[in-house]
């Protein structure tokens, strides 16, 4: 709770409710609400040799780039109640981040049982549009919020995807980052 | 149609945000949030209080059609009056077509892509300020909450959390909720 006002009454930088990893300096931000499945998805992709930054917010400063917060993962039971642990980064080896880094790709995602991985590119208007949702200030400092959000999605590709399980889909994930955002063939 | 009047955008209250092609709109008063695709952007850009309706169809590249670009800007204004973004009022509209016979012909007649404005309301707007001090927004636990509903985060804004009486979809209901 004292992490969300902070959120809301920051005057230099714009919480968004996501999790937020970096891959080769590039980072990714995945937005969703409270008990979507966020720290579950962070945690796979760290596992898989992504940078730690955030399970909670995305922290963007006023040049659009996204800053570290490194919290202690939230970790929910195997059953994925509201009961949760605080497991410290490290603990399962994963690299924090250290410094900002541009965002290059924004995934918005939705878990649902059997879903089929589809990554649909959304205009900057519309990917803006469903990221508002997630930010914290947007009413309370609406202008200087929208003008971050703009900086950060100028150079980021804005996609979505209904996803599975956080295993398969920080695999799918990270392909999809390689190919879209690196420029790797496809594995 | 009448194609003589002048319509003009509304930039009170709001908070504009240009994008490269596409315009960000944010309704302070409302608390509504617009995404206008190039076409609308392009239209609602062109609502300066100085041109026609005729003359802004004018100004539209993609198609020699005079009357069918008139329905795409008459297609984008319908939109923009119903989500409060024009200023003026408009009398004409579609002279007896609905918005769906009117996007089918227009579709197909030229070639600019049709206007689209996407919304996203934010109804936790009171749910935000009133529940934010209650058991349940200040510890996020479901003993904050009577008559057995449950502390979770608003749709709206999940920062927020309120008092849900819906069990089975925890922070997906709008911000509908009452404080304890």
């Amino acid at each position: 709770m004292v992490r969300n006002r902070v959120a809301e009454m920051a005057p230099e930088h714009v919480f968004i409710h996501a999790g937020a990893v970096t891959i080769e300096g590039h980072a990714i931000i995945l937005p969703g609400r409270s008990f979507a499945g966020k720290t579950t998805l962070v945690k796979a992709l760290v596992q898989r040799g992504a940078v730690y930054f955030s399970d909670d917010f995305a922290v963007i400063d006023r040049e659009g780039r996204v800053i570290p917060f490194p919290k202690p993962l939230s970790v929910r039971g195997p059953g994925g109640g509201r009961d949760s642990a605080d497991v410290e980064a490290g603990a399962i080896g994963a690299a924090v981040g250290r410094g900002p880094a541009p965002c290059a790709l924004i995934f918005l995602s939705q878990y649902e049982k059997a879903a089929r991985w589809g990554p649909q590119i959304l205009s900057k208007g519309e990917g803006l549009l469903r990221l508002i949702e997630h930010t914290v200030p947007v009413r309370t400092n609406t202008r200087f919020s929208l003008k971050v959000l703009n900086k950060l999605a100028l150079r980021a590709i804005i996609a979505e995807s209904r996803r599975a399980d956080a295993g398969a889909a920080s695999i799918k994930l990270i392909n999809y980052f390689n190919r879209s955002v690196l420029g790797l063939p496809r594995d | 149609m009448n194609s003589s009047q002048v319509p003009i955008a509304r930039k009170e209250g709001l908070v504009i945000q240009e994008m490269p092609e596409e315009v960000l709109i944010y309704d302070l008063e409302d608390n509504k949030a617009f995404s206008l695709n190039p076409t609308a952007a392009e239209i609602w850009r062109s609502c300066d209080g100085n041109r026609t309706v005729a003359e802004i169809a004018k100004g539209l590249k993609g198609s020699r059609d005079q009357e069918e670009k008139e329905k795409l800007v008459w297609l984008a204004l319908d939109q923009l009056k119903e989500k409060n973004l024009i200023a003026n009022e408009l009398s004409s509209r579609f002279a007896g077509m609905s918005r769906r016979e009117v996007i089918r012909n227009v579709g197909l007649a030229t070639a600019i892509a049709l206007p689209v404005i996407a919304m996203l309301s934010f109804p936790g707007q009171t749910l935000a300020s009133t529940c934010v001090a209650s058991l349940c927004g200040s510890t996020g636990l479901d003993s904050g909450c009577t008559g057995g509903r449950r502390c979770c985060p608003s749709q709206a804004n999940p920062s927020i959390y309120g008092c849900f009486t819906n069990l089975g979809n925890c922070g997906v209901i709008p911000g509908t909720a009452a404080c304890p």
